[in-house]
């Protein structure tokens, strides 16, 4: 009669294992037995085990049992493994390696003679190029030449505003804001002002050190006209150079052609035609 | 002399570099290694190279053994780990017959150059079967019944192997057990 404490999952399972294997002591055997002999559910399971333990014992005994133990072998330094190609390839492949790696330059090496060609075909095409096309090396100058004429231009308008100038000399240039009138101090020291009142009256004429007089004041707008009148003159005197200039050019509307008998004409062509 | 010597003081001489020492280990566990590794992955070759590689990954962390755990458990567990990665590779490979509980991949089972199916006889096919099934059980089961069955180990052994309670060893082996006889009886096959 099968035992109501067992099921699947039954609580003799450990047991049941250990009784299987051997590996149970006496007095859990006994235990153990007693329980077989109620419950048919664990008998019969543990016939099953038994019969399952025979089968892979069989298997062990017809497919393994026969097989040789992989040979594993170690060197004194370094474990290596059997399947491992020999170390006499190894250094061949990391001295053929060390040859690539020698002719295989790295990046920066790759871009640093790339940059130094390139640089150095440039400069040999442009002096090639120089040399063929000698209007190209023109360039330079006739810029060289304009920059030195519109000097020479600016030098010359100099020249003449600097001579339309008062004087001449910049030194005795008159500063409008500065006149000969004397200072304030000077007055004080002249006018005798008690020392008590000097302190204030010194202070009230550093102030007024920077105004301009009322006879400075009235003679700049003359000054200004004056200047100005100067200086256009100058420029009517360079205007007037600079036409110059331009009418030697010779205008394309002047110039004749002289072999015009030479030259074939249409007309006279069609004229001929008509002719004949 | 040094077949005297425990694992442990064999493990202390092999750390001084000295590969007689290891040499002794090695001799002393080849065996069951290439046991357990032909009963986790069922082929001669895949065994044959996972006990390898345990020996090698060994010897190249021989420094970092502590001696906290038994040598024995110490190269066990090395070699369930690469018996995993093993049946990993292969199951990427798409070459894996086992790790298959509902044994899709287990029918592709490949049989021993001498058990081809021409010659073999009603024997010969229950040995297939079975190995389908064992192959076919899930990874923690089916360590530890090699474990038991191929190694012949305790299970307080596999216990200390695998790091886990002696109950869980036993509830494991236990149901891997039922597993295999149901798997067995459904294949309709007497049982040697």
């Amino acid at each position: 009669m099968p035992d109501s404490n067992c099921n699947k999952n039954c609580a003799f399972s450990e047991q049941m294992v250990s009784y299987l294997y051997g590996e149970i002591n006496a007095r859990d055997t006994t235990v153990f037995e007693s329980h077989l002999k109620n419950c048919s559910v664990c008998a019969n399971e543990i016939a099953g085990f038994g019969l399952v333990r025979s089968s892979i014992f069989q298997w062990k005994e017809t497919e393994f049992n026969f097989l040789n133990s992989p040979k594993i072998e170690f060197s004194s330094n370094r474990p290596r493994k059997t399947s491992e190609p020999p170390a006499s390839n190894a250094d061949a492949k990391s001295r053929l390696a060390v040859i690539r790696g020698f002719f295989s330059p790295s990046p920066a090496w790759a871009f640093g003679l790339a940059f130094l060609l390139v640089s150095g075909g440039l400069f040999l095409f442009i002096q090639n190029f120089t040399k063929e096309n000698p209007a190209a090396g023109n360039v330079g100058k006739s810029t060289r030449q304009i920059n030195n004429s519109s000097e020479r231009t600016k030098q010359e308008t100099n020249n003449i505003v600097e001579n339309s100038m008062p004087e001449s000399n910049p030194n005795s240039v008159r500063d409008p804001l500065k006149s000969n009138v004397s200072t304030g101090e000077d007055l004080i020291a002249k006018e005798n002002i008690p020392n008590g009142k000097k302190d204030a009256a010194v202070r009230i004429s550093k102030n007024s050190r920077t105004a301009p007089g009322n006879s400075e004041i009235a003679a700049l707008p003359k000054m200004k006209s004056a200047f100005r009148r100067k200086t256009e003159n100058a420029n009517a005197v360079v205007a007037q150079r600079i036409l110059n200039n331009r009418r030697q050019i010779p205008k394309l509307d002047n110039i004749e052609d002289e072999d015009e008998e030479a030259n074939l004409r249409l007309t006279d062509l069609l004229d001929e035609i008509g002719g004949k | 002399m040094l077949c005297n010597l425990t694992d442990e003081q064999l493990v202390e001489l092999a750390v001084n570099e000295n590969s007689e020492a290891f040499g002794e280990i090695v001799n002393r566990w080849e065996r069951k290694i290439f046991a357990l590794c032909f009963g986790m992955l069922a082929r001669e070759d895949e065994a044959s190279d996972a006990a390898q590689e345990t020996f090698i990954a060994a010897y190249r962390n021989l420094k970092n053994f502590r001696g906290e755990a038994k040598v024995s458990s110490w190269l066990h567990r090395i070699a369930v780990n690469q018996c995993l990665t093993t049946k990993r590779r292969a199951k990427t490979r798409s070459e894996s017959f086992l790790d298959d509980e509902n044994g899709t991949e287990a029918k592709f089972f490949a049989a021993p150059p001498h058990l081809l199916p021409s010659k073999t006889s009603e024997r010969n096919e229950t040995l297939k079967m079975v190995r389908q099934a064992v192959g076919s059980l899930p990874v923690d089961l089916r360590q530890v019944i090699v474990m038991k069955e191929f190694e012949e180990m305790t299970f307080q052994e596999i216990s200390d192997v695998l790091e886990l309670p002696l109950s869980t060893v036993k509830s494991r082996l236990y149901t891997a057990l039922r597993q295999l006889r149901l798997k067995l009886e459904r294949t309709s096959i007497e049982v040697i």
